[in-house]
């Protein structure tokens, strides 16, 4: 029952942070990117990959919100929009969940800004920074009532999303506890 | 009185509420699942290191939290439940409940191990009952279950039966023979229950499994599923009766078909049910299959029209 509380010592890890980080920056390297008035037809290749990489990393917690309903760790949308570390991070929780009995509803809001792209003129791998808010994405047992009494946070949270022949998954994300943005 | 019961309420639901409002580390939203511990072994917690095929750098414990005396102890000597949560102490302190991922999940979780193991979902708690964060998760745990739990032990058991090999015995023997009927039977050694034994510490369990259903795939399109491993015909018996238990009609012959012969496939599905420690259930099913040659001829004489 205290399963949620893996929250507390958390701090984060992985960051991957490469040499030239522009943390808070967004669009941080796209020289040759004019206003968008001046090209309304097409986007430039950092701008698409920005708009891409921010529909997938949203994918990715939207799907992970539906599968959480039904702690079901095989949800193909999953699969879509996350890959790697972070799929696995996401599979191992739902079926922590569903052994635990456990399952998560409610509102989960991302806010999530882009501090990296790299490289800078044609991005295969961008990195986020979001304010997760749990406040209402709250753990249940499967009779519907609450897990526990506990109230829900927000969380600091860093992702990276990669492109693979121009799709783009989330590849890992750092999710820290709550009262951390 | 009235008046002062209310108050008294409404000052403890204030009370209640900034105890709410003091705590907002302690969230119990959904992301306590994802979440990363520094160090962390959770699956995914690690960016860079390798899949869940490395699970045995995780400290498990070999031989379960639980000592000769039944009771369960923390690595530094604490005592803690044997149990939370359906889990069951490793010697770790960690909880690990026995579970079986899907394919799709085992994918996604870095692929399946080689050798033995089982996976598990290992919840870690702190001292004052917390779990820890990053610590747990699904995880592939090599060797022997990590804790003494029967049900862990259990599936130890499972792995280690010996299940026979299916061997076919079809009558009449030899050529069959359209809209003859066919009895279909399994060798008596194919078909008996099974035991196997997992121990450790105290703990010993023993997983037994039973045969309940043999499906016949008879190579022709058409299928038979029996409960038992069906009648052997024996000389003596009219040939055209048909088994009392699990027989088939051929409708067409062979011929046309590469070999000259249908292949028959059975499935022989196994029920594999545990006991020990003063406990039992089960444990999923297992399979074992055969196959048969069948060459079905035409035979106008028997047609009746």
């Amino acid at each position: 029952m205290h399963w949620r509380t893996g929250v507390m010592g958390l701090v984060a890890i992985l960051m991957l942070a490469p040499a030239g980080c522009h943390a808070g920056e967004v669009d941080d390297g796209a020289p040759s990117a004019g206003p968008a008035a001046s090209a309304p037809a097409s986007l430039t290749p950092s701008a698409a990959a920005e708009r891409d990489a921010v529909a997938a990393y949203r994918g990715m917690w939207a799907a992970f919100v539906e599968a959480a309903k039904t702690s079901d760790p095989d949800d193909p949308t999953l699969r879509k929009f996350a890959a790697d570390d972070a799929l696995k991070l996401i599979v191992s929780g739902l079926i922590t969940n569903r052994t635990l009995g456990k399952i998560v509803l409610g509102e989960l809001k991302t806010s999530p800004r882009i501090t990296q792209l790299s490289p800078s003129d044609k991005p295969t791998s961008v990195e986020i920074t979001d304010c997760v808010d749990a406040t209402n994405w709250l753990e249940y047992k499967k009779s519907g009532k609450r897990w526990d009494d506990k109230p829900g946070g927000k969380h600091l949270t860093t992702a990276t999303v990669k492109a693979v022949d121009g799709s783009w998954t989330v590849t890992s994300f750092t999710l820290r506890k709550a009262g951390t943005c | 009185m009235l008046t002062r019961s209310r108050l008294l309420f409404a000052i403890l639901a204030g009370l209640a509420v900034v105890a709410l409002w003091a705590s907002p580390s302690l969230a119990g939203d959904g992301t306590g699942v994802v979440q990363c511990d520094k160090g962390s072994t959770q699956p995914g917690c690690d960016v860079g290191a390798s899949t869940g095929g490395d699970g045995g750098s995780s400290e498990t414990g070999g031989n379960g939290g639980s000592k000769g005396n039944g009771k369960c102890h923390s690595p530094s000597g604490k005592e803690i439940p044997c149990e939370r949560d359906g889990g069951y102490a490793g010697s770790d302190g960690c909880y690990y409940t026995p579970t079986d991922p899907s394919p799709e999940s085992i994918a996604a979780l870095g692929g399946q191990p080689e050798g033995e193991g089982g996976w598990y979902v290992k919840v870690c708690y702190n001292d004052d009952g917390t779990t820890t964060g990053g610590l747990g998760g699904a995880v592939w745990v090599p060797g022997a279950p990590p804790t003494a739990d029967p049900a862990a032990l259990a599936r130890e058991a499972r792995s280690r039966l010996n299940l026979p090999s299916v061997v076919v015995r079809l009558n009449p023997p030899g050529k069959q023979l359209v809209n003859l009927p066919v009895w279909l039977s399994l060798d008596s050694a194919s078909w008996h229950s099974q035991s196997a034994t997992a121990t450790v510490g105290a703990v010993s369990v023993t997983a037994t499994a039973r045969p309940v259903r043999a499906t016949w795939s008879m190579g022709d399109g058409g299928s038979r599923t029996c409960t038992g491993r069906g009648t052997a015909w024996s000389p003596g018996i009219d040939p055209s009766a048909a088994s009392p238990d699990c027989g088939y009609v051929y409708r067409r012959s062979s011929a046309s078909t590469p070999g000259d012969a249908f292949t028959i496939t059975v499935t022989v599905t196994w029920d594999v049910t545990w006991a020990g420690a003063g406990q039992t259930g089960t444990v999923p099913g297992l399979t074992t299959t055969g196959n048969a040659i069948a060459v079905v001829q035409e035979s106008q004489a028997l047609i009746s029209r």
